[in-house]
Order: C-alpha cells, then sequence, then structure tokens
C-alpha cells in the first residue's frame, strides 16, 4: 500500500478523533458513538493499542496483519470474562504493563519468533478486554455498541501500523523506536500511578 | 456467477421496491419495501449477512452458484414457515454464525464446498425463520415477506461482489481477514452479554 496514502489516512483519523473528544459525554450509552468512544477516551488502552500496530509494522509480515487479528480475537475472550464477572488480578496495571513492555519491544526493535509476539499480544489482549466487558453496558444496542468498540480498536491498531511504515527509511526508524519509547515512559507512568 | 448479471439483477431488485413504495395508493405497497428494509435494522442480520457474504465472496467462483441457490432456497423456507407462527427469537444462534464465518474468514482455510453450502443454508434459514412479522396479516405479511428475501438477497449480494473485488491485491486480502476478525469479536462479545448479563 502507498505510504503516503496511508499517513493521510492515519492524520485524518487523528483530526476525527480530536474532533470526537470535544463531546465529552456521548450520552446515549449502548450506541455505535458510544461503544466508538470507549477505547479512545483510556490512555492507556490508546497507547498499548498504537503499540500493537507499531510493533506488528516493526515484524513485518505475517505479524503486521497476524496481531491486529490476534488482538480483538483475544480481547472478546477478555471481553466475555468480564462480561461473565469473573474476576482477573491486577487488571489495570495488566494494562498499564502491557503498554510498558510493547514501547519496549518497540524501543529495542525486538524481533522474537511469531508465536511469542502473538503470545504476548494475546495475554495483554486478556486484561484490555476485560476492562472493556465489565463495562459493557446492558443497554439497548449491544450488537452497535460493540461494533464501534470493535472498529475504534481496529483503527488505532491502523494508526500504529501507519507509523509503523515508517520505518523504510533510517530517519523513520529511529522516529518509531523513539515513539516505542515514550510509550514505555507513559505506561511506566500509568503502572505507577503518575498518570 | 456472473458478475454483471448479479449486477443488473441487483439493480433490478433495488429499483422494483422503490417503484412500488412510489405507489402509495396500493393496499399493501409500503409492506414490501418496509420488508425490504428488515434486514437493515437488525444488526445480528447486518453482522450475519456481513460475514456471509465476505467469506463467500473468498471464495472460488465455482462455488458460488450452488451456495447462493441454497441460501436463496433455505432463506426463503425460513421466511414461508414464519407463516406458521412459530415466533421464534433466533439472535444467539445468528450471532453464534457470525463468530464461525468471522473466523473462517480470519483464519482463511479453504474448506470442501460442503461446508460452505451447509453454512450458506443454515443462515438462510435462520434469517428467514427470525425475520417474523406478528404484527401483520394477509396480503401485508406476504409481501413483507417477499420485501425480506429481496432485501436479504441484496445486502448478500452488495457485500460479496464488493469482497470479490477487494480479493486481489495481498493487502486488501489482508484487510478482509481482519474485517472477519472485528465480525468474530463483535459477535462473541454481544453473545457473552447474552448469556451472562441476566444473571
Amino acid at each position: 500500500m502507498n505510504t503516503k496514502k496511508l499517513l493521510l489516512l492515519n492524520m485524518g483519523l487523528i483530526m476525527a478523533f480530536g474532533a470526537v473528544s470535544a463531546h465529552s459525554d456521548t450520552g446515549d450509552h449502548g450506541s455505535f458513538a458510544s461503544g466508538f468512544m470507549h477505547p479512545i477516551l483510556g490512555w492507556d488502552h490508546v497507547i498499548a493499542m498504537v503499540a500493537v500496530g507499531l510493533w506488528g509494522a516493526f515484524l513485518g509480515k505475517p505479524a503486521i496483519w497476524l496481531l491486529p487479528i490476534v488482538f480483538p480475537l483475544v480481547m472478546a475472550v477478555g471481553g466475555a470474562l468480564g462480561v461473565a464477572g469473573m474476576p482477573l488480578p491486577a487488571v489495570e496495571a495488566g494494562i498499564a504493563t502491557s503498554a510498558m513492555l510493547l514501547g519496549i519491544m518497540i524501543a529495542m526493535a525486538a524481533k522474537p519468533p511469531i508465536w511469542v509476539a502473538a503470545v504476548l499480544v494475546g495475554v495483554f489482549a486478556i486484561f484490555h478486554g476485560h476492562a472493556h466487558g465489565t463495562e459493557l453496558p446492558e443497554s439497548a444496542g449491544p450488537i452497535v455498541y460493540s461494533m464501534g468498540f470493535v472498529l475504534a480498536t481496529g483503527l488505532l491498531h491502523l494508526i500504529g501500523i501507519s507509523f509503523g511504515l515508517l520505518i523504510r527509511w533510517p530517519a523513520g526508524k529511529i522516529t518509531v523506536r523513539a515513539i516505542g519509547g515514550i510509550i514505555t515512559l507513559v505506561g511506566l507512568g500509568f503502572l505507577v500511578g503518575v498518570l | 456467477m456472473n458478475q454483471k448479471s448479479i449486477g443488473v439483477f441487483l439493480l433490478l431488485i433495488v429499483v422494483f421496491p422503490k417503484f412500488v413504495y412510489g405507489h402509495g395508493g396500493l393496499e399493501g405497497a409500503n409492506s414490501g419495501y418496509n420488508g425490504f428494509l428488515h434486514p437493515l435494522f437488525v444488526p445480528a442480520h447486518i453482522l450475519v449477512i456481513l460475514a456471509l457474504g465476505v467469506l463467500l465472496g473468498l471464495q472460488p467462483q465455482n462455488y458460488l452458484k450452488l451456495t447462493i441457490v441454497s441460501f436463496l432456497a433455505s432463506c426463503a423456507l425460513g421466511l414461508l414457515l414464519t407463516l406458521l407462527g412459530s415466533n421464534i427469537n433466533l439472535e444467539p444462534q445468528l450471532l453464534v454464525l457470525s463468530i464461525v464465518l468471522g473466523l473462517l474468514i480470519a483464519i482463511d482455510y479453504k474448506f470442501s464446498v460442503g461446508l460452505y453450502v451447509f453454512l450458506a443454508i443454515t443462515t438462510g434459514l435462520f434469517l428467514g425463520l427470525d425475520s417474523e412479522h406478528q404484527d401483520l396479516s394477509g396480503k401485508e405479511k406476504y409481501l413483507t415477506l417477499t420485501g425480506c428475501l429481496v432485501g436479504i438477497w441484496t445486502c448478500l449480494s452488495a457485500v460479496l461482489i464488493i469482497a470479490e473485488k477487494l480479493n486481489k491485491k495481498e493487502w486488501q486480502k489482508i484487510a478482509l481477514r481482519i474485517f472477519g476478525s472485528w465480525i468474530a469479536t463483535c459477535a462473541i462479545l454481544v453473545v457473552s452479554l447474552l448469556i451472562f448479563a441476566k444473571k
């Protein structure tokens, strides 16, 4: 795919998110819009999901598409656990840790075997899914809520992937690794409770 | 199946209900159009139609004729069975089907034609049975059910054609697989909500 087009799309998405964020309360819980907003409003979720995309781009094929497939599917299982009310210890810490470790992987340009990356991302997805599942509204429109929620998650991955494609250039590689470093620090900030 | 013939057929059935809708004076004229729009207003129907459409769009052309005919026949049968007044809620089953179809898209493994025919028949039957209109009777009911069949077919074939067109370049194939995983994810979340939220 044309990198320029992807970057343009990426910028458009970020701008769209900004516009959406201006509406502090969507009010209509259970709607597509509130589902779409849910993953975007939590910064710990946002950075972790962007990190999944970034790392996928770093790892190349098949990780670039395998991780964005694994993440939502396992996240749904975590969501089901959350809806079922099954307790999962240290969910918030797990989410923060996921961002931190994924950030470290990107910053170090780590390239483990694909199954290791998939398992790691899958384990993190359980925490994210559980957190979303416990907050999934029982009110009208669970399907459209889920559609919005999954779409937003996928778009965050796409943002990560599109930024990750910068690694084609030496300066881009440094930029992406620097973003990984920032994600690590933000994740650490969430973990220790500073953010 | 010839893409051009599907396109012409699609155009005809999209235009036809418009004509029906335009004749407000005809008794029961609106029912056909309401039935036509019915699948668009039921999220579980949209989800399963999207999943089946994409899955069939990814299959070889020689699979299509049999699966489409099977789907239409079973869907028509399901709609006819609603005349018996069974009043079955098949939303959970449709969501489970969406999970299966979504996962099949995501793994992109070519199974035998028998599986796709079975899935098409099951989806068609469940969609038909879940499209009951208890509040209607007589001619209106028949018109609504006919419109419903046409609406379901229109949506399915539209998705199928788009998926088939997109199934060319490498990144397009990947995008379709990711889309399949999203469908499965949505359906898993909602099924879990249906199972556990009432407890």
